[in-house]
């Protein structure tokens, strides 16, 4: 072992957030639970929604309802609901990792002023999420098409009480109405999806807590909603991730439930996420790390 | 140098620092002593900081550290050496850390040598010994090549070899000019590496001051003495103001120092086998210090 304490190099630069970023990018990159989430999200948003388009092939016109309101582009994204269980959990696990093995307090001895960790955490993880579920929604939207399009049926048509419907799905082009529009809100909501989460990583600082919180939002919430009485259900409903998720991965207006447009849902989400990584920015210089 | 003064940390209604004020001196190694649960921790994650305190403050350079434009390069701490992202390496650990202060990768090798991790930089350090982590952690707080130091606990769990690492390391660090302060429970080591002593006890400063000082204050001075007459002999120097007491043919005496015994032995004829002062050691002196403040009491195991 060596005695030499000293690097020659010492000069010092001030604090560059650019370096606070390199860092981050360093951590998200190193741990094998950021790659384990975001190939489980391009698995699930892929292959589920692969095997969504197969199926509806396979069961085509057996149900009115399910004909009616048929559209392409939600068929072939319909894997974004299992998927994006994924995307929080690693929004939860980027932030709460740090806390659970105590290594946030390197962090901060590192970098003492933490609101550069938590919008440096913020930019990597947006800028992971968008990129893979750019890619992830553009293969499952040619793959979905393609296996939609593979049926190309007899020419006839079917009856079904008061439609008639041809026998075979219909498919769509990138370069139809609402298509491009859905695709991007699609990976809007991811986005800001992740940043919510991160916001309750903050928020909870316990992956378990977190991640129950979480998934809290999205199914219980979504039942203890529905259950309500009509009248504050229909006003409260769309507001929900998941309802406003339904919105987004559709290229034409929704039939039958309330919903906001997709673009004002993409608002209220990123307001979500914005007021929990306020209040996550505000508790983290308070409270003891 | 760091200064503390006033400091007081209370976690709810627990008082972890209670109105602790003391220095740690440039260029000195600052021994920080105290019983399980006395503040020791506390009172470095405050220095850094991470923890707000309740009231008082820490000045570090004569800044508080979380106005530091550069801070791995002002301060370098090791605080819990298992602290670390289990499922990173060694490498990406201290290269993230490297990288938050814009300190060259290079470096990064450099303390992976200087700690002798070098060959197991690619591991993730979920699988590090406990005396891993440590030397991981002391690499950590090198990397900025600080010139104040914080160690909390730093040899635990390493080696012979690594302690007198340790030591020889604390004490160049020391040599160079640099402010290091570190806490242990290893009495002998600290009595061997430290120049000053702080001494806390339930939060509450018990002595500042230098490691010869503190156990010469804390101790009082014994003479072993072994005798055919030893009856005789501790009754002529009890008559002389002397405190015995006697175990296994071996006398122990407070009070008189050992050419005084040495005289009233043979002014009565009186055959001496033994005469050997006591060296106090640290340790005693601490426990005999904090003995009032120690939380957590330990059985010894027998069941009498
Ligand atoms: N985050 C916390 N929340 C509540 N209590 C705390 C917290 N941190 C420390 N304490 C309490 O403060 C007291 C001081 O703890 P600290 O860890 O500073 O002691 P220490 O001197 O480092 O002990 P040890 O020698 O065992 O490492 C303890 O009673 C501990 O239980
Ligand atoms: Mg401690």
């Amino acid at each position: 072992m060596t005695m030499a304490t000293s690097s020659k190099t010492n000069v010092a630069p001030k604090a560059h957030f650019g370096n606070v970023l390199r860092s981050e990018w360093i951590k998200f990159t190193s741990v094998r639970s950021t790659m384990w989430c975001l190939g489980t999200f391009f698995l699930l948003m892929v292959g589920f929604s692969a095997l969504f388009c197969a199926i509806t092939v396979n069961q085509w016109a057996k149900h009115l309802e399910e004909v009616i309101n048929f559209d392409p582009v939600t068929a072939s994204l319909a894997g974004v609901t299992m998927g994006s269980l994924a995307i929080g959990v690693l929004g939860v696990l980027m932030v709460t990792a740090e806390y659970g093995s105590g290594s946030i307090r390197s962090t901060f001895a590192a970098v003492p002023r933490r609101s550069q960790v938590l919008i440096a955490k913020v930019l990597v993880l947006a800028a992971s999420v968008g990129v893979v579920a750019v890619v992830a929604e553009v293969i499952a939207f040619f793959l979905g098409q393609a296996i939609l399009g593979s049926s190309k049926g007899h020419g006839h048509f079917i009856t079904l009480g008061p439609v008639t419907v041809a026998d075979h799905p219909p498919s769509v082009s990138l370069s139809d109405p609402g298509v491009v529009s859905a695709l991007g809100a699609t990976v809007s909501y991811l986005v800001c999806l992740a940043l919510l989460t991160a916001g309750l990583g903050f928020l909870i600082r316990h992956t378990a807590g977190a991640i129950s919180a979480f998934v809290g939002i999205l199914f219980p919430l979504f039942l203890l909603v529905v259950l309500l009485p009509a009248a504050f259900r229909d006003r409260l409903e769309k507001f929900l991730p998941l309802q406003i998720q339904q919105s987004v991965v559709a290229s034409k207006p929704l039939q039958g439930t309330p919903v906001l447009s997709t673009w004002h849902g993409i608002v209220v989400m990123a307001l979500y996420a914005a007021v929990l990584l306020g209040v996550g920015a505000v508790l983290l210089e308070r409270r003891d790390a | 140098m760091i200064t503390v003064t006033g400091l007081t940390k209370s976690y709810g209604d627990k008082v972890a620092v209670n109105d602790l004020s003391f220095t740690v001196r440039d260029g000195a190694v600052t021994g920080f002593l105290g019983p399980n649960g006395s503040g020791k921790s506390t009172t470095m994650r405050v220095m850094l900081g991470l923890d707000r305190p309740t009231s008082g403050e820490v000045l570090i350079d004569g800044k508080p550290f979380r106005a530091s434009a550069s801070p791995l390069r002002h301060v370098g701490a090791l605080l819990d050496a298992h602290a670390i992202h289990p499922g990173r390496t060694a490498y990406k650990h201290l290269w993230s850390l490297a990288a938050s202060n814009g300190i060259p990768r290079s470096r990064v090798d450099e303390v992976l040598q200087l700690v002798g991790l070098t060959s197991t930089a690619k591991k993730r350090t979920g699988g590090f010994s406990l005396g891993m982590g440590q030397r991981l952690g002391i690499a950590a707080a090198m990397l900025g090549d600080p010139s104040v130091l914080l160690f909390d606990e730093p040899v635990n769990g390493l080696d012979p070899e690594g302690i007198v690492w340790v030591r020889t390391l604390l004490r160049n660090l020391a040599a160079e000019g640099r402010t290091v302060f570190v806490s242990s429970h290893l009495m002998a080591e600290m009595a061997i590496t430290a120049d000053y002593l702080v001494v806390i006890g339930n939060g509450t400063l018990k002595a500042e001051t230098t490691v010869d000082g503190f156990i010469a204050e804390h101790t009082t001075e014994r003479v072993h003495v072994q005798s055919p007459d030893l009856e005789q002999l501790a009754s002529l120097l009890r008559n002389q103001g002397a405190t015995t007491t006697s175990s296994e043919g071996q006398l122990t005496v407070e009070g008189m120092k050992a050419p005084a015994i040495g005289e009233i032995a043979a002014a009565n004829s009186i055959v001496l086998h033994e005469l050997s002062p006591v060296v106090a050691s640290l340790e005693e002196a601490f426990m005999e210090l904090t003995s009032d403040a120690v939380e957590f009491h330990g059985q010894d195991g027998t069941n009498k």
